[in-house]
């Protein structure tokens, strides 16, 4: 847990992240565990309990019966206000979420447009958790590669591609990463004549389907732009690299072994720096360190 | 900012036309490439387009940021919006020729470009859209990060329809009014088609054009000698795997040193690079064959700027604005001696 914390009384954090990446599971795990005291030895905790957390709580317990939760649309995006406190107490000040809609942050590559409020909010924002699933995600195949593929493969068995129409470009055919870089592009151009890095926490969703990889080789692996945008722009964006299984596995699959854990906290998978394995509030706690 | 509506505080400043209450729980499909439906904003900020930049985009960019403009010019499908699409695209897998991606201003504009690349596009052959004969002059741009220094430069591309620089070869008014960018560019890249060096017909047509737009582009001072040039054999592919290789090999040698002993010396620089942007499927060639060399010498550090030979008889009572005068702008001095 990093040693000192940030002396302003409140700071916004903005959950970002494009639609059904698990921005909304993040975070009913996220409250289960800072309403949750002990669950997660070292894990932030709430200074206050909120006045209103009917939304959240209703998260937290479609998350803790292993049910799906609704993810949240741009109509249904609200600001999350939350008092955190370290583990041993010393208060972090009050945590402004806006939780938005993923439509919201695709707006911007597609629509060449941003909500207003948003922009506003990534301005004023200490820093980006940024959601990204880890296995989901589009990488457009270049017909170079497949061609090769096809080549390769033994006579009779290679298969025929199909005559098509063709289809003209949208936005939605560009790649994840490229929208990533765009996003990040965005998030700079927001942010003005800002000089100092945005901090940026870039977690990984749903890392229970990646196997025995580090994020690091992850990230250069699958969004090799995105990592390539990451390390030449080190004076734009502070990032660190988690991943996170909130759910903890694939309900699909059946929720038994999920359910038996004696902690519901024990589900979550947790890997990065300075952090411990199932400590989702560890992204938060390094943001809100100066 | 410039383009920037006044932000609103407002946390329900937007609403939405189409989307449902509740999402479907089931997960993406791999390769979604379905438009999302619009989203109405109340009160929405423009963005900067991520398409391609005007020539006044591209002036302001470098002169805020500084960077190396390389004009491309050669005639239509000889290849050169394949090449600038290709130089992105080489990116989008890792760093490459020693540089890393550090952003771009123009990502749409790229990702437009590749389309007929990609299986999405619905084509089963890679292709290129041409760009149209009307379009005006245009800029791509990557901004790339030395692996070793992490110094970042910005390059622009100015791409423009083949037709015009074919008629440029043919009439020094169009050259001089069409590819005018060119004498602002650091680097001019005339491309001369491989797949036209393997036509026996078409072959010398392909050199002449190249002759005659250098010829025109010095008749009419957009190039001169502080000018940097390169002369792309574009298409090499086609060269190395066609059955008459080396004859074709030879032809362009004897090329090359044709037009090494006519412009050599009338330009500050001429280099020739045999590059093949997208080879074809059935080659063992990588994307950007060729290219890395291209382009790391394109972002090398510049010499010091010698001071250009003098033109002509510098008077001694001169002023130091004069000389600069007398040494940068010759075409100046001799109009004004005239």
């Amino acid at each position: 847990m990093p040693a000192q914390a940030s002396k302003s009384s409140q700071q916004q954090i903005v959950i970002a992240g494009f639609a059904e990446v698990g921005k909304t599971t993040f975070l009913a795990a996220l409250w289960h565990v800072l309403t949750s005291k002990g669950e997660v030895p070292g894990a932030l905790t709430l200074a206050n309990l909120p006045k209103e957390a009917e939304h959240l709580n209703a998260l937290r317990d479609k998350w803790q019966s292993c049910e799906k939760v609704n993810r949240t649309t741009v109509s249904s995006e609200q600001t999350l206000t939350l008092d955190l406190a370290r583990c041993d107490g010393v208060p972090l000040g009050t945590v402004v979420l806006p939780d938005l809609a993923g439509e919201s942050f695709g707006a911007q590559w597609s629509q060449r447009q941003a909500p207003a409020a948003m922009a506003e909010q990534l301005r004023q924002s200490v820093g980006v958790l940024l959601l990204v699933h880890a296995t989901e995600f589009h990488l457009p195949e270049r017909l170079r590669d497949t061609s090769t593929l096809a080549e390769t493969l033994p006579k009779g068995s290679a298969q025929t591609v199909p005559p098509q129409a063709t289809e003209p470009w949208t936005p939605a055919h560009a790649g994840t990463d490229v929208q990533l870089v765009d996003l990040l592009q965005c998030m700079r151009f927001h942010a003005g004549e800002r000089t100092t890095p945005i901090r940026l926490a870039l977690v990984a969703s749903a890392w229970d389907l990646v196997e025995n990889t580090l994020p690091k080789d992850w990230l250069r692996q699958r969004l090799p732009l995105l990592k390539q945008y990451l390390d030449a722009n080190s004076d734009l964006f502070e990032a660190r690299l988690y991943g996170i299984s909130a759910q903890g596995g694939d309900y699909g699959k059946g929720t038994d072994d999920l359910l038996i854990k004696l902690t519901p906290a024990a589900r979550i998978q947790v890997i990065g720096p300075e952090c411990k394995p199932h400590d989702v509030t560890a992204p938060l706690a390094w943001l809100l360190t100066t | 900012m410039e383009g920037v509506a006044p932000a609103s505080t407002c946390p329900h400043a937007y609403a939405t036309k189409t989307a449902p209450a509740t999402a479907p729980a089931k997960a993406p499909p791999r390769s979604k490439t379905t438009p999302a439906p619009k989203i109405q904003f109340s009160s929405p900020i423009s963005l900067p387009t991520g398409d391609d930049l005007s020539a006044v985009q591209a002036a302001e960019l470098r002169r805020a940021e500084g960077g190396v403009l390389v004009a491309l010019a050669g005639d239509q499908d000889v290849g050169k919006t394949t090449l600038i699409a290709s130089l992105y695209d080489r990116f989008l897998e890792a760093p490459w020729a020693g540089f890393r991606f550090a952003g771009s201003e123009t990502l749409v504009g790229f990702e437009r470009r590749l389309h007929l690349s990609r299986r999405g596009s619905g084509v089963s052959k890679q292709d290129t859209e041409r760009t149209s004969r009307t379009a005006p002059l245009h800029f791509l741009h990557l901004r790339l990060s030395d692996l070793k220094t992490g110094l970042q430069q910005n390059l622009l591309l100015a791409d423009l329809p083949g037709e015009r620089c074919r008629d440029s070869a043919d009439n020094q008014d169009i050259c001089r009014k069409e590819l005018k960018h060119i004498r602002y560019a650091d680097r001019t890249a005339v491309c001369l088609d491989g797949d036209k060096i393997i036509d026996l017909k078409a072959r010398v047509r392909a050199r002449s054009l190249v002759h005659g737009l250098l010829g025109n582009l010095l008749a009419v001072g957009h190039l001169d000698r502080t000018s940097a040039v390169d002369i792309l054999i574009t298409k090499w592919d086609k060269v190395l795997f066609d059955p008459k290789s080396a004859h074709h090999q030879a032809f362009v040698e004897q090329s090359e040193q044709m037009l090494r002993t006519e412009f050599e010396a009338k330009l500050g620089q001429l280099t020739f690079h045999r590059v093949a942007a997208r080879p074809d499927e059935a080659s063992a060639l990588d994307l950007c064959h060729q290219m890395d060399g291209m382009v790391s010498h394109w972002l090398a550090p510049k010499p010091p700027l010698a001071a250009p030979p003098l033109l002509f008889s510098m008077p001694d009572d001169l002023r130091e604005s004069e000389r600069y005068l007398y040494r940068r702008l010759p075409q100046y001095v001799a109009k004004k001696e005239q």
